[in-house]
């Protein structure tokens, strides 16, 4: 007993010495190692976000997997990566083939491999949050545009702001657009996924047989939808006010002027008479037939096959819907479909729509993270607009990017549905900002309230200034 | 009765499960209620009963209460009732009769958040069956907007209560097989009517039985998210908004998750408290 | 008198049956619909254009309404069947080797403890789940079970074994206690007399169990939604056809109905044994 004791002991003192020896041998070398491959090039700028500066300057690592490629866009140096599994990319359900389509050529152009994570999107903010508060690894996800800023200060998205590229990301968006993708101090912290504005898109036969021009205000719609209903179409005008009737009300609020808050939240709107004109605008659309009267329950599939089916004259909504009215969807008639040169409202002015791509707060790995989000959301290693050229020709989803725009290979291609031009132009010139839908933390909380006001007023039963009074209260309410 | 230290044995697989599996999350959940939660760093502060606090201020919650307890009413009294009904017809003597027994068993097969979807189209105000079918019918001449603020509640309960209806007449179906044949028999003979026999004889026989369903299918009602969260999201407005979506948009949308967890602490002593009251009025009536 | 009184109970029996298959009536009417007819001016209530395209895309997978912005990607519904079947017969199987002993010592001995059993099982009823799938969702991911069907399975077998054990236990005390004595006198321990004798006679309560969890698991969504991804079961792929602004109804409806037949033919099947099952579980009130 006494022997094999010490036989034991013997074995495991040597064991234990073995390895030992082995980490510190490890350690060793790999220190050595990483002194030696250290990258020359150490990004030393200081961070204003939190808790990132040191994760950056520690670029060390001992396996190399990524190709290197040169070009003229991207950094000089050979990044490199310490993954022993593949990169976790959550997304949710949208053409996820595609996606995948993505990834493979991404994995060509830099050896990284991404694993698809696809979550149904009515469930996403359930799904990918409680995956996140319950410790998942993620390194790249979709980010709808709301939660941003609620993800970045929960320490759950990256900072994005002290890449070597990000300078020239943020240089190559049209100006108006890159607010979306900053916090209120503009740190960068989402790249672009797809951007939209919303657009009137009329029915070019109905407006010519009826001798209409193109609507120039609010008035002019609802002069041109009020001789239609009398002519008995169901619903000239159409928009998603149901489930998004707050993106409609800051359309037209913002287009007529009205500054709805201020940077630190304040209401601006209670006293303003163009606010009380959007309203009562709204009421009498409603009331006088020029819009469905089951407008504030319609499903999607009602909106677009009225209008397909010549039940609706103007549908107001977000400009990927242009393919489908001209391109993809089924009824008479699709390819009627234009918009009107300038934004019908006072300011000539309409909003800004999108989702986001974002970097997870704890990546496997900063860098290679980081390569998947610049190749998704802006260049690919050749420097091409590679994943944002797919979503436009196939889906007419569209990137914010100024030389994308200019190209006049893309102006071809959309040129078989769309006024590449005008639209172009909408994007550049027409499209506002609205921060506050980014970066007041209340907002959606205020707007689950708003809505809920702005249908009782359509139905009658509070008055347009009552509602302001209201509203404005309450955001008063959450700011306090 | 046999004793001895078997059963232990044969209880804890299954004890040790619902312990790990249950009871650690539910301390979980009550550590989250009674603390400040920083996301960031995820640490956890002792708030006291801050959070519950400031639950039961938020103005929504009252009402959310008062909702949740009376559509967990709709949902048990319909699917109770109808389920009754259902039962009992599914008891007669007549030809065929098992081939009806088979078909009640459908309605329960399906998930509640396909008859969610189910019963939006069917009351959609543009497309719906229901109203096909009555301008069909031509018992209506344009098309009626089904789901309104005022009646979201009930109509959303219609799917659970269709759902639930089909659970509770297959418990009261087995009930009613049980009773024994010649207590009817001599009923009969003493020339009862059919309402009689069944207020006098069959009820309190299945009574227990139809008890125990009705309190089942008012916790289904109390904790539903699926049905409602597919069919109107907590609207219109605030018509629908249930304590489970209420705990939804504070723990998901608003990334207040003390709050979700104190809110869901309180939910459980509501069901408790309702729920002993239940059975303490079951139990006094059996006396 | 007895004629009237008939045809009286088959009216029932028709408005009985219109209850419970005219919605589902819809939903296959929808699935044999294409979305432009379901849309349509003229509304009917029997598709016109008959059409299995529906049904051909949600099985062999592929796009609704062609590849473009408004099209929502299928992916064969067949692995998620699969995944489905195996996660509820998993569960149903677990919680009755979990469930029978337990419910068998509740039943036939006395001991603490009983009472507080009844109400953690009616605690455990009232929790909303969503209030505890993080916590949930951390113990798994410490086990490594996140986007596996283990880890499901052991999510949905915790929820139905409370009830599972009680419904069983409530059988076995209706069961005749000659047996247990038969074994006794014969020497046997209880387990062996668990095992060999009252398990072969308690086929309905075993059946009723067996429905039970088997349904519960089908048709759970919020845990399937946050403890798997892409390889999930069928409730979070069904709420996958709602694209962000794009409903496939017609697609959505096929696939519904093939998620629902495979457990109408399992309830078919079991729906004797479970009313036996639960006729004996009454007899014990």
């Amino acid at each position: 007993m006494v022997e094999v004791k010490k036989e034991e002991k013997k074995v495991s003192r040597r064991d234990y010495l073995k390895y030992t020896g082995a980490a510190i041998g490890g350690l060793v070398v790999g220190g050595a190692l990483g002194y030696v491959l250290k990258p020359t090039e150490v990004i030393e700028k200081t961070v204003t976000a939190p808790g990132v500066a040191t994760t950056i300057t520690k670029m060390v690592t001992t396996t190399v997997t990524a190709v290197p490629t040169t070009s003229p866009t991207t950094i000089t140096l050979t990044p490199t990566y310490t993954l022993t599994k593949p990169l976790e990319l959550y997304a949710w359900d949208y053409h996820p083939e595609t996606i995948e389509e993505h990834l493979a050529a991404f994995k060509e152009q830099t050896g990284i491999s991404v694993k698809l994570n696809v979550l149904p999107y009515p469930g996403y903010l359930t799904s990918i949050q409680s995956k996140i508060m319950g410790g998942i690894q993620i390194d790249d996800l979709y980010v709808q545009n709301h939660t941003q800023l609620k993800w970045y200060n929960a320490g759950w998205l990256h900072e994005l702001e002290s890449f070597p590229e990000s300078k020239k990301i943020k240089s190559d968006m049209y100006k108006e657009w890159v607010t979306k993708y900053t916090t209120p101090d503009g740190i960068l912290i989402t790249l672009p996924y797809w951007t939209g504005s919303y657009v009137h898109m009329i029915n070019r036969r109905i407006m010519e047989e009826n001798g209409f021009e193109y609507p120039k205000s609010l008035e002019d719609i609802y002069t041109q939808c009020k001789k239609l209903s009398e002519k008995g179409m169901k619903a000239p005008y159409t928009a998603y006010w149901s489930w998004q009737l707050e993106e409609s009300v800051v359309e037209y609020m913002v287009g007529e002027g009205v500054d709805l808050f201020d940077e630190k939240g304040r209401p601006l709107f209670e006293d303003d008479p163009n606010a009380k004109y959007v309203l009562e605008w709204m009421y009498r659309m409603y009331k006088e037939g020029c819009t469905s009267p089951t407008i504030t329950t319609d499903e999607v599939s009602a909106i677009v096959t009225a209008w397909l089916n010549a039940e609706s004259y103007i549908c107001n909504w977000h400009s990927y819907f242009i393919e489908t009215f001209n391109r993809s969807g089924e009824g008479p008639e699709r390819g009627n479909c234009v918009i009107p040169p300038v934004p019908p409202s006072s300011t000539k002015k309409t909003i800004q729509i999108g989702d986001c791509y974002g970097m997870f707060g704890r990546p496997q790995d900063v860098m290679a993270a980081w390569e998947l989000l610049k190749f998704l959301g802006w260049k690919d290693r050749k420097g091409e607009y590679r994943v944002a050229t797919t979503w436009a020709y196939k889906t007419g989803l569209l990137p914010p990017y100024k030389d994308w725009w200019e190209d006049p290979k893309h102006k071809e291609a959309l040129s078989k549905w769309v006024d590449f031009d005008l639209l172009k132009t909408y994007f550049e010139k027409y499209s506002a900002a609205v921060p506050f839908r980014v970066n007041i933390l209340w907002y959606f909380d205020w707007v689950v309230y708003m809505e809920d006001q702005v249908k009782k007023m359509l139905v009658g039963e509070v008055s347009p200034s009552d509602v302001l009074k209201k509203i404005a209260e309450k955001a008063k309410e959450f700011l306090s | 009765m046999l004793k001895n230290k078997y059963p232990i044995f044969m209880i804890i697989p299954s004890f040790l499960y619902i312990v790990f599996f249950f009871i650690f999350p539910m301390v979980w959940l009550f550590v989250m209620a009674f603390s400040f939660i920083d996301l960031k760093s995820w640490s956890f502060r002792f708030a006291g009963f801050n959070n519950f606090a400031m639950i039961i201020k938020d103005e929504e919650f009252v009402p959310s209460l008062i909702r949740t307890i009376l559509y967990g009413a709709y949902v048990s009294i319909g699917g109770s009732v109808i389920g009754l009904l259902l039962a009992l017809l599914a008891n007669q003597k007549i030809k065929g009769i098992g081939v009806f027994r088979a078909f009640l068993v459908i309605p329960w097969c399906i998930p509640p958040i396909i008859s969610g979807y189910l019963w939006l189209w069917i009351f959609d105000a543009n497309f719906g069956f229901l109203n096909r079918l009555l301008y069909t019918l031509q018992l209506i001449k344009r098309y009626i907007i089904f789901v309104t603020r005022e009646n979201a509640l009930i109509m959303s309960s219609i799917p659970a209560i269709w759902v639930q209806s089909s659970f509770t007449s297959l418990i009261c179906l087995s009930a009613l097989q049980g009773i024994p044949i010649d207590i009817y028999e001599a009923s009969e003979i003493d020339g009862a009517t059919s309402f009689k026999r069944f207020l006098y004889i069959t009820f309190p026989f299945i009574r227990p039985i139809w008890a125990l369903a009705f309190i089942i299918n008012f916790t289904i009602g109390f904790i539903m998210f699926d049905i409602i969260y597919v069919m109107t999201a907590g609207g219109p407005g605030t018509s629908t908004l249930l304590l489970s979506i209420l705990l939804y948009r504070e723990a998901f949308l608003k990334l207040r998750i003390e709050t979700g967890a104190a809110l869901a602490c309180i939910q459980l002593v509501v069901m408790l408290i309702l729920c002993t009251l239940y059975l303490l009025l079951l139990y006094r009536r059996r006396e | 008198m007895k004629s009237i009184k008939s045809i009286f109970l088959y009216l029932l029996l028709m408005i009985g049956l219109m209850y419970i298959l005219l919605p589902f009536y819809w939903l296959v009417c929808t699935s044999f619909m294409t979305l432009t007819e379901l849309g349509a001016k003229e509304q009917s209530l029997i598709p016109n254009h008959f059409t299995l395209e529906n049904y051909f895309q949600v099985i062999l997978g592929g796009y609704s309404y062609g590849a473009s912005q408004g099209a929502i990607f299928l992916r064969s519904i067949l692995p998620y069947i699969g995944r489905s079947f195996i996660v509820a017969v998993s569960t149903a199987i677990l919680v009755i080797i979990l469930a029978s002993p337990a419910a068998y010592a509740y039943s036939r001995f006395n001991f603490k403890g009983k009472n507080i059993f009844f109400f953690i099982m009616l605690l455990l009823r009232s929790v909303p789940p969503i209030a505890i799938v993080v916590p949930f969702f951390m113990i798994m991911l410490r086990m490594q079970l996140i986007n596996t069907l283990p880890g499901i399975i052991l999510a949905h077998t915790s929820f139905t074994l409370p009830f599972s054990i009680w419904i069983f236990k409530d059988y076995l005390d209706a069961l005749p206690r000659v047996l247990d004595e038969a074994a006794v006198i014969d020497g046997a321990s209880p387990i062996i007399a668990f095992s060999r004798i009252i398990l072969p006679n308690a086929k309905p309560g075993i059946f009723a169990v067996f429905i039970y969890t088997f349904l519960t698991s089908w048709s759970e969504f919020l845990y399937a939604l946050v403890l798997l991804s892409s390889e999930t079961t069928l409730p979070p792929l069904l709420a996958g056809f709602q694209a962000a602004n794009q409903v496939a109804w017609t697609q959505l409806a096929a696939a519904s109905v093939i998620s629902v037949i495979l457990p109408v033919i399992m309830a078919f099947l079991m729906q004797k044994y479970l009313i036996k099952g639960l006729v004996i579980i009454t007899k014990g009130f």
